[in-house]
């Protein structure tokens, strides 16, 4: 088995080879790329169609829940581009294909991240950062938000990210047992990824407990945000999303492991 | 329509239905995940209108509003990516089923009808009894419930119209996700799944009010709050009409641009 670098390089050629392939349909690549961005974007249009009648929700005005809206997308974004083949594992299981995976000489999840590559999310990414850009740039003028908490903010997609793969990853191990997950990631991926881009002081405790523990979606914007806003909270806030999302990554793994160790294939 | 037909449609509608069951245990589970969603959209409403509401929305009406169009979205929205017809245009199924002797329209629509059968019963029934649990929902009037029951009826089939045409689409382009987020899109938006249209800034309002969008959630909700009756279904049933026209030409020139490969 390679070390690391080698490991690399070889993702990055497999990766390439992916984006090529899907770039073959152009005019379809743009529009599919306009039109999801521009559906995700609608999230962030009812906030601002909401705050355009009523004055703020739970606290937070339309440029502070952008921060988190931004913050969340960029990080889906960045997950569903490079985790595009993580996020359909189940048909690995369920159809038998993963046998496929185990007969390189490298990880499993190296082999399976390379198969496909979505560049088509990064639209995702790109109006959230947009959005991100413009309540950065509108805190910045109200004094609300200094030119260092801004630059700490634009690295918090990069740890979403990680917390966002953790928890597909955790999510996809469970097809080891259960084979089927589609439905399991719309509780552990889609709604928690939703949820993250409001403020999370408003939903029930329940809740609330939820998305800072088990999915802890809550460290990927919503808790460090909230001290730099001066909304509660400690510095201590702020080296969370990169614990957590260490922390994620590290459990995750150990539990796509020890599904991999058990798996049987089906045979034939 | 003959008896024949008729009876052809009602068979592909209960089929439908029936594959669909065989899912009920997972589509329980992915219910209460769809539910967080209603929670998140509930609870910024409710949040937004603490300090008071506007006109009749306020935080309690807001709610059911909310736990209504979330249920009516299982109905009238989340359906089969374009009805199936890329799929089929993709595996070359379509030529057989475009030579069948029922129509095509209709052999499509009832299919999916059955669908959306099963997920009146197995995806909005459930949504609501969560809701009604949970955040409480209103009882509509019983002289509400007429309207009530047309206006679904009509937002159903409008919402099946949309999908047939963006499913049709395929015949004149590989790649159809574009369409189908599109309709999405609209619906979200203008469509007032997630915002009372009229509370929408601008032209938008008046612009929501009169588009199909607008049949599929958002009228039929008012009429579930008692703030509109039998005037909530004129909109709606226009685009009906209008809807059935046109997918019955489109289906036409689908017909004439279908070229059958190979052998």
């Amino acid at each position: 088995m390679g070390g690391i670098g080698q490991m690399m390089a070889l993702y990055s050629r497999l990766a390439k080879a992916s984006i090529r392939a899907r770039m073959q349909y152009k005019a379809n690549f743009i529009l599919t790329v306009l039109m999801d961005a521009a559906l995700f974007a609608m999230d962030f249009l009812l906030i601002a169609a909401i705050l355009y009648r009523f004055d703020s929700i739970g606290g937070w005005s339309v440029f502070e829940i952008g921060l988190l809206y931004g913050t969340a997308s960029m990080a889906r974004g960045v997950y569903r581009t490079f985790g595009y083949e993580l996020h359909r594992f189940e048909s690995y299981i369920a159809e038998g294909h993963f046998d496929t995976l185990m007969v390189r000489p490298w990880p499993t999840l190296l082999v399976l991240l390379t198969r496909n590559l979505d560049p088509g999310r990064l639209g995702v990414a790109a109006q959230g950062g947009l959005v991100l850009g413009i309540s950065c740039h509108a805190l910045l003028k109200a004094g609300a938000l200094s030119g260092g908490a801004m630059v700490y903010i634009w690295t918090l997609p990069l740890w979403g990210a990680a917390i966002f793969f953790a928890i597909s990853l955790a999510t996809s191990a469970s097809a080891f047992w259960l084979t089927r997950i589609a439905d399991l990631q719309v509780f552990t991926m889609y709604a928690p990824m939703t949820a993250a881009s409001y403020p999370l002081g408003i939903y029930p405790a329940s809740l609330r407990a939820l998305l800072h523990t088990a999915l802890p979606v809550a460290f990927a914007g919503y808790v460090p945000i909230r001290f730099l806003l001066g909304k509660g909270g400690s510095a201590f806030d702020l080296v969370t999303p990169v614990l957590v999302a260490m922390a994620a990554l590290y459990v995750s793994y150990w539990f796509w492991r020890l599904g991999e160790s058990g798996y049987q294939s089906t045979g034939s | 329509m003959t008896p024949t037909t008729l009876a052809t449609y009602l068979t592909l509608f209960r089929k439908a239905y029936r594959k669909q069951l065989q899912y009920r245990a997972a589509h329980m589970i992915n219910n209460f995940a769809s539910a967080i969603f209603g929670f998140v959209y509930i609870a910024i409403w409710q949040s937004a209108t603490s300090q008071g509401g506007i006109g009749p929305y306020n935080a309690e009406t807001m709610t059911w509003y909310i736990a209504c169009t979330q249920g009516l979205l299982w109905i009238t929205t989340f359906l089969t990516h374009g009805l199936g017809i890329p799929e089929a245009i993709r595996t070359g199924a379509v030529s057989l089923e475009m030579m069948r002797p029922v129509g095509f329209f209709g052999y499509v629509m009832s299919r999916e009808a059955g669908h959306n059968y099963y997920n009146l019963w197995f995806r909005t029934v459930p949504l609501i009894v969560i809701f009604v649990a949970t955040v409480g929902m209103r009882v509509p009037a019983p002289a509400d419930i007429p309207a009530l029951v047309i206006a679904i009826v009509i937002g159903s089939y409008t919402g099946l119209c949309l999908a047939y045409i963006v499913g049709l689409a395929a015949f004149w382009t590989i790649e159809v996700r574009w369409a189908h987020y599109l309709n999405h899109t609209l619906v979200f938006s203008i469509g007032g799944s997630m915002i009372p249209i009229e509370l929408l800034p601008g032209s938008l309002g008046p612009l929501g009010l009169a588009l199909p969008f607008s049949s599929l959630v958002y009228y039929p909700t008012r009429i579930y709050l008692g703030l509109a009756r039998f005037d909530a279904l004129v909109v709606p049933t226009v685009w009906a009409v209008l809807l059935t026209v046109l997918c019955l030409s489109m289906t036409r020139a689908a017909r004439r641009r279908l070229e059958v490969q190979g052998g």
